[in-house]
């Protein structure tokens, strides 16, 4: 009696603000709703759409797994070495370590405003560098190219995570015994050789979870691309150009809204991405964690 | 997080069990996306009435009898009641309630502030979860359509309201109608616009800056583009008519009134087929800058004096023009638009339908936007322009007057401009919930029609029709 009274209030608020909205939001998205009118169910109508006939959420879920295939590796190999080069200073340790963390606490929208103003095609600092320099004749127009807006993207994610990741894999650092580097060392090994075949395996597991967190974070981006285009200011640009920068949540956001207020059919896509996170996000435990581990 | 917690779990032969504890641990923060959608209408099936201000002790409004509002028109003092009203310009509200008050001592106006970026996102979630929504709705243009659409506002033209269409300018009542030909809302302000021009490059590349002489010069879009070409070239390409395509498209669009919905069929053709080829002439003989609206560039550029027009209705001098060239006094005038007046922005202002208080409301919506003390004040306080017809009639005088922003003008008087050049032949755009649609696939394609100049208007046309299908699949475009 007494243990199920004792997790009476988590078990109950679980299922009245976990559990419940879970429920009726999959019930929700066999409906055609827009969140005022009468609710029409209308069985799985909405995934067959969603699925098949709506080319902006393909593209969205391309976007996106392109813009985390350009994000996910840079700021891993990044964060590794200045992890490695941080831990192994002697002095202005703590210094670095904070200046690298500032990005990751930096309120999104403050970052918007910075890229946006950074990549600006008339004003922006990087075209005018550009321009200064002689590199380029006329001002790159960078957040209506198809790539380069991926790739700005992409760049705030690193640059907003790139501390984060160097803290953890600092913190895994920490952990590995220095008696195995005294080891390495009495063997003639050093380096980076060392850090080849000492360090980086021994942090593998630090790196399967920094994988699969940001797969499951990456698939959910949509405060870096929002801010970008005008998140900020009273124009609504959805998508970027020509939707190449479109997210799935962006995607979920715009149908329930801003051009739309279709809440069932939004339902239907967040259920879609969670399947999709799920599925993802085991992939990548799949192909990263190491083999005695996959059981 | 606690990062040693989790590194205990990711040591070197931590097992599995723990990894995926993680993972599913992780997923679960991934939820809130599927959260978020069932929030809103967890609460869906409740009573709607929870979140409604106490009702008012108003005698008239429990029967709803035969003439309702008699006794509000009679004793001002009889109305009472707590009016919620949802408005991002506070600085409006702080000064026109006082003023209410003098009248309605007994009703209390509460205000809650509210980014018109969030504004029906707000309201949808405050409806349907029956928490919190305001008796007096604002929409402003960018959501009016969808806002009509949502059937939330009550019909003016019945009891308690009984509200005249006749009594506004005739152009504003589709502005104010939903897609049934109710009248559901009454204007803020009268948003008529023409364009905002620099005097001294007008004096300089045409020889003339008075605004009867360049409405001569710019009849019609034609003449725009011959006079752009001549700007162009006097001035070596220094100057241009507009800053982007967006401050032309959305002039040429809003100049369209054509109904182009009906029911799901959405006739795109007849709304942007003549908008997007004039644009595109313009774009192709180069009289358009490269920015994009709203961007720092763009604000900048009207100090600078790289661009000769800008689009602007009666709350751009305060907003836009005075806000972004503190210098210029005396630089700037008004002249109408090639063709025809079109209407910029303009928020209409409504009534909850289930709400409890809706005389009390009614009475200050009444008074704040239609009464001659509201609109007079409203006037000469804020520069804002009723629809009410009989005010520009018994207030002749006040528009004879110099208003606030005439002197930044070089002494154009600028309401008696919009009244008299710009109004009368204006017509006002049926609104639908298919506006917002157009209007986010405009923002999403003019920059790249700005960038790649190989578009054909037909291309663009079609590509707007695509682009407004992914996002409207139950419409039929046309």
């Amino acid at each position: 009696m007494w243990p199920y009274l004792f997790s009476l209030p988590f078990v109950a608020a679980y299922a009245a603000f976990q559990l419940y909205p879970v429920i009726y939001s999959f019930v929700l998205s066999l409906h055609d709703w827009n969140g005022i009118g009468a609710k029409t169910y209308i069985g799985f109508k909405n995934y067959v759409q969603l699925w098949s006939h709506d080319p902006l959420f393909v593209k969205s879920l391309w976007n996106t797994l392109i813009m985390m295939a350009m994000f996910i590796p840079v700021t891993l190999i990044l964060g590794l070495l200045l992890a490695y080069w941080t831990f192994h200073l002697v002095r202005g340790k703590k210094l670095i370590q904070t200046i690298n963390v500032l990005p990751y606490i930096t309120t999104p929208v403050a970052i918007g405003f910075i890229f946006s103003y950074l990549f600006d095609w008339q004003t922006g600092l990087v075209n005018l560098l550009l321009v200064k320099f002689g590199w380029v004749q006329e001002g790159v127009y960078w957040l209506q190219n198809p790539w380069s807006s991926r790739a700005v993207i992409a760049l705030m994610v690193i640059w907003r995570n790139l501390g984060y990741f160097m803290i953890i894999y600092m913190a895994g650092m920490t952990v590995i015994p220095q008696d195995v580097y005294e080891a390495a060392k009495v063997d003639g090994s050093s380096g980076f050789h060392t850090f080849r075949k000492i360090t980086m395996p021994l942090l593998r597991n630090i790196s399967v979870f920094l994988v699969v967190t940001s797969v499951i974070n990456g698939l959910q981006l949509f405060d870096e691309p929002k801010l970008l285009y005008g998140g900020w200011s009273g124009s609504v640009q959805v998508g970027g150009p020509d939707n190449t920068a479109l997210t799935m949540i962006w995607r979920f956001v715009d149908v329930s809204f801003i051009s739309d207020t279709r809440f069932g059919y939004a339902s239907a896509i967040a259920y879609s991405l969670f399947l999709l996170i799920v599925v993802f996000s085991m992939l990548s435990y799949r192909l990263t964690a190491p083999k005695e581990d996959q059981r | 997080m606690d990062i040693r917690k989790a590194l205990s779990t990711l040591e070197p032969g931590g097992t599995l069990k723990v990894n995926k504890q993680k993972v599913s641990k992780w997923l679960a923060g991934a939820l809130p996306l599927t959260l978020l959608a069932g929030a809103l209408a967890a609460c869906g099936g409740g009573n709607s009435d929870s979140g409604v201000s106490p009702s008012p002790a108003s005698p008239s409004a429990s029967s709803g009898g035969a003439s309702p509002t008699a006794s509000a028109s009679t004793d001002p003092t009889q109305l009472s009641g707590t009016v919620k009203i949802w408005d991002w310009d506070e600085t409006f509200q702080k000064g026109m309630i006082p003023e209410f008050n003098k009248k309605y001592p007994n009703i209390k106006v509460e205000v809650t502030v509210v980014n018109p970026n969030d504004y029906l996102q707000k309201l949808q979630s405050g409806i349907a979860s029956g928490s919190d929504v305001p008796d007096i709705i604002l929409g402003e243009e960018a959501y009016r359509g969808k806002l009509f659409d949502l059937d939330v506002l009550d019909n003016l033209e019945q009891a308690p309201y009984n509200f005249d269409r006749s009594s506004v300018l005739d152009y504003t009542i589709p502005f104010i109608s939903n897609s049934k030909g109710q009248v559901v809302a009454v204007d803020q302000a009268i948003t008529p616009a023409g364009f905002a021009y620099r005097r001294d490059l007008a004096k300089q590349y045409w020889g003339t800056d008075d605004p009867a002489e360049l409405e001569k010069l710019l009849s019609t879009w034609d003449d725009f583009i011959a006079k752009g070409t001549e700007l162009k070239e006097k001035s070596g390409g220094k100057v241009l008519m507009f800053p982007g395509l967006g401050d032309a498209f959305l002039v040429l669009r809003n100049q369209n009134v054509v109904p182009y919905v009906n029911g799901s069929d959405v006739d795109l053709t007849a709304k942007l087929k003549g908008p997007i080829d004039t644009l595109f002439k313009m774009r192709d003989a180069g009289i358009l800058g490269k920015n994009e609206l709203w961007t720092p560039a763009w604000s900048a550029s009207m100090a600078k004096g790289e661009f000769m027009f800008y689009p602007m209705a009666p709350w751009g001098p305060k907003w836009h023009i005075s806000a972004n060239d503190p210098e210029g006094k005396g630089r700037w005038g008004l002249v109408k638009a090639p063709e025809a007046g079109f209407a910029r922005g303009g928020t209409a202002v409504g009534i909850y339908k289930d709400s409890k208080v809706k005389e009390a409301a009614w009475a200050f919506v009444n008074f704040a936007y239609q009464s001659e003390e509201g609109s007079l004040y409203n006037f000469k306080t804020f520069g804002n322009m009723t629809s009410n017809k009989a005010f520009y009639e018994k207030e002749k005088a006040t528009f004879d007057a110099p208003g606030a922003y005439d002197e930044f003008f070089g002494g154009q008087n600028l309401a008696r401009y919009f009244l008299d050049n710009i109004i009368p032949d204006m017509k006002g755009a049926p609104q639908s919930k298919y506006d917002s649609v157009v209007d986010s696939v405009m923002n999403a394609l003019y920059p790249l029609w700005t960038k790649d100049t190989s578009i054909t208007a037909d291309a663009a046309l079609e590509k707007f029709k695509t682009e407004f299908k992914n996002k409207a699949p139950d419409a039929n475009v046309k």
